[in-house]
């Protein structure tokens, strides 16, 4: 079964950030923020990282420009060699359909990616729920893991009342 | 937290973020206006006549436009390239903008995309009429067949305009649905149907909101949106270039691609105005779309509308610099004067001279002239397309094929239909989909729009 989790409930971002930045002093590792849009102070914040941008990097290098560029050799030089006014079978002009090829590459990939790794998909489950998150709550959750002492749920608890939390949950 | 910037306040009113959520969704939580359904009932009537229209044409065949020998693209391109032109401003505003880190935009991207859509849809059904046989449409795709196999051929920008449309529509939906996500959660968690839960759960692919999704969130739209707008340039220059590579006097210029893209740029951007002008007279949402808002638009479009301005002298100048008698006679004896003289005249003046009004603050800062200058806008740029399209068609470098060109009721039965199409397309999405992107706008509230309490 899931641990439980202490949910600090906030309404404003600048309460939020003095809270997760004294959590964090502390020494308790947060699990999770939830917010209502994306707030970059937070990545910081929480040191978190995403490789998306060098996956489609690879997507458009690999992908696009060898894949697109090979195939459109194999189909125009080696499967049917047109020959159209004796113009070079392999034409510059294929730079176009490369260029455009690559972006559609790169979208999809990038796309697949992060539904796949972010587990988002038609009808996928939500993976917590809570009144507002997706209004105007911001939620901050720390995960009961067996270490985590009873005085030490009290202390987070201090911390967010203290800093302006609405209310503190557990969940 | 408040300073004041350039742009002015975005979001009027001091809203805290419950309110942004509660106002932009108020009229979709409530009953449809009357308004609605009747705009509903005439925009479904016109796509109904053109689909009439469209199989009345699959059935007989093109014999029934006014397509000739000589004008072997009539109205279907003057369409194509029309719709596709509006079908720009959606990505071209939300990408641009979020390249250019406006913050501005995010009141109307969300609409823009939209339109964006519904429109490329509209644009895309023309060229698989115009080929005729629409059940072998599927032959433009190269793909490992039995004729062969016979390949398409890769260097015709016919071709590349079939991968160039195709990857625009797809990436313009995609971004416009990955743009939604957020929001269609809100409205998930917000209804107290059952039904409507269930259908939002499902388009909403599980959206919570924690960072980590954020962060990836983010970085993919950048991505999405960063590869889209070379792609937006690219697409109407190939689209250009099916007229550019041809050797027609008034069509093979190299001014064509950059022409086409600002051209398109220029009637999206107007297309974007009517819409939200519309959107903020009908559902109240003056807090959002501010005059600031428009004004900015209104802003783009004379900056726009002097470059196409520039394009037509350049086009006229370089015709009679080069010297070419073929380039002469349709400049200026076929649209300057002549039989096509008034599309000339109603395009310049239409594209060139009217949004010139922009410069006064007065105007930008009237609904009215701003709506009716948007909508002259348009008109304006399908006479552009009908200039280029008929005029050098119609009488070519022998004058015992000369012909003229007129539409016949088929052909614009077919054109209403589109724009019934597009109609029915953006009332559904006013209807079920929150029309602004409630989370940027949460996103740009607190730096530019709240004063400190």
């Amino acid at each position: 079964m899931e641990n439980k989790r202490i949910i600090g409930v906030f309404d404003d971002e600048k309460n939020l950030f003095d809270s997760i930045d004294l959590v964090q002093e502390k020494g308790y590792k947060i699990s999770d923020v939830i917010t209502p849009f994306a707030i970059e102070e937070i990545f910081d914040k929480l040191k978190l990282k995403t490789r998306i941008n060098i996956a489609a990097y690879f997507y458009g290098a690999i992908g696009g420009v060898l894949g697109i560029y090979l195939s459109l050799y194999y189909m125009a030089v080696i499967s049917y060699p047109l020959n159209i006014g004796g113009k070079p079978t392999l034409s510059l002009s294929f730079v176009i359909l490369i260029f455009v090829g690559t972006i559609l590459v790169v979208v999809i990939g990038t796309l697949m990616t992060f539904f796949i790794i972010d587990k988002k998909g038609p009808g996928a489950k939500e993976h917590f729920q809570y009144e507002g998150i997706t209004d105007d709550k911001f939620l901050i959750l720390i995960e009961m893991t067996p270490d985590l002492s009873a005085e030490d749920v009290k202390k987070i608890n201090a911390i967010f009342k203290n800093n302006g939390a609405l209310k503190v949950d557990e969940k | 937290m408040y300073k004041k910037s350039i742009r002015g306040i975005l979001i009027k009113g001091n809203k805290t973020y419950g309110e942004i959520t509660e106002q932009v969704l108020a009229s979709q939580e409530k009953k449809a206006p009357l308004w609605w359904y009747f705009a509903m009932f005439v925009f479904s009537v016109m796509f109904l006549a053109g689909i009439w229209a469209i199989a009345m044409t699959i059935k007989e065949g093109i014999g029934l436009w006014g397509n000739n020998n000589n004008v072997a693209w009539g109205w279907a391109i003057i369409n194509f390239v029309w719709w596709i032109g509006i079908g720009h401003a959606g990505t071209a505003f939300s990408i641009f903008l979020l390249v250019l880190r406006q913050r501005w935009r995010t009141s109307i991207n969300r609409a823009a995309e939209a339109m964006t859509v519904f429109a490329v849809l509209a644009a895309g059904l023309f060229p698989m009429i115009h080929m005729g046989r629409i059940w072998n449409a599927f032959f433009i795709f190269p793909y490992p067949n039995t004729r062969g196999p016979l390949w398409v051929n890769f260097n015709s920008p016919l071709f590349w305009d079939v991968v160039a449309i195709s990857t625009y529509l797809f990436t313009s939906a995609a971004f416009w649905y990955l743009g939604m996500l957020p929001d269609l959660a809100t409205v998930r968690d917000r209804s107290k149907s059952k039904i409507k839960r269930k259908i939002y759960h499902i388009a909403s692919f599980g959206w919570v909101g924690s960072a980590r999704s954020w962060l990836r969130y983010e970085v993919t739209a950048v991505i999405v949106g960063g590869v889209a707008a070379p792609l937006v340039i690219a697409v109407h220059s190939i689209v250009s270039m099916d007229f550019a590579t041809s050797v027609f006097p008034g069509w093979h210029t190299t001014i064509f691609p950059p022409y086409f893209v600002v051209g398109a740029i220029f009637s999206g951007f107007a297309m974007v105005l009517t819409l939200m002008i519309v959107i903020k007279v009908a559902f109240k949402l003056d807090d959002f779309v501010t005059e600031g808002h428009l004004d900015a638009i209104g802003r783009i479009l004379t900056f726009v509308s002097l470059i196409m301005g520039s394009s037509y002298a350049t086009e006229i100048f370089i015709a009679w610099y080069s010297g070419v008698e073929g380039e002469m006679f349709t400049f200026f004896h076929n649209r300057i004067t002549g039989d096509y003289a008034f599309q000339f005249w109603a395009m310049v003046t239409c594209n060139a001279i009217i949004p010139q009004l922009f410069w006064f603050k007065k105007v930008r800062r009237s609904l009215v002239a701003l709506f009716i200058i948007s909508i002259i806008i348009n008109i304006g740029m399908w006479f552009e397309r009908f200039n280029i399209v008929v005029t050098s068609l119609s009488k070519d470098f022998l004058p015992a094929t000369w012909v003229e060109y007129h539409a016949t009721n088929i052909e614009i039965l077919t054109y209403l239909g589109t724009i019934g199409l597009f109609g029915v397309g953006v009332l559904f999405f006013i209807r079920y989909i929150p029309m602004m992107a409630m989370n940027e706008l949460k996103m740009v509230n607190k730096p530019t729009s709240t004063i400190d309490k």
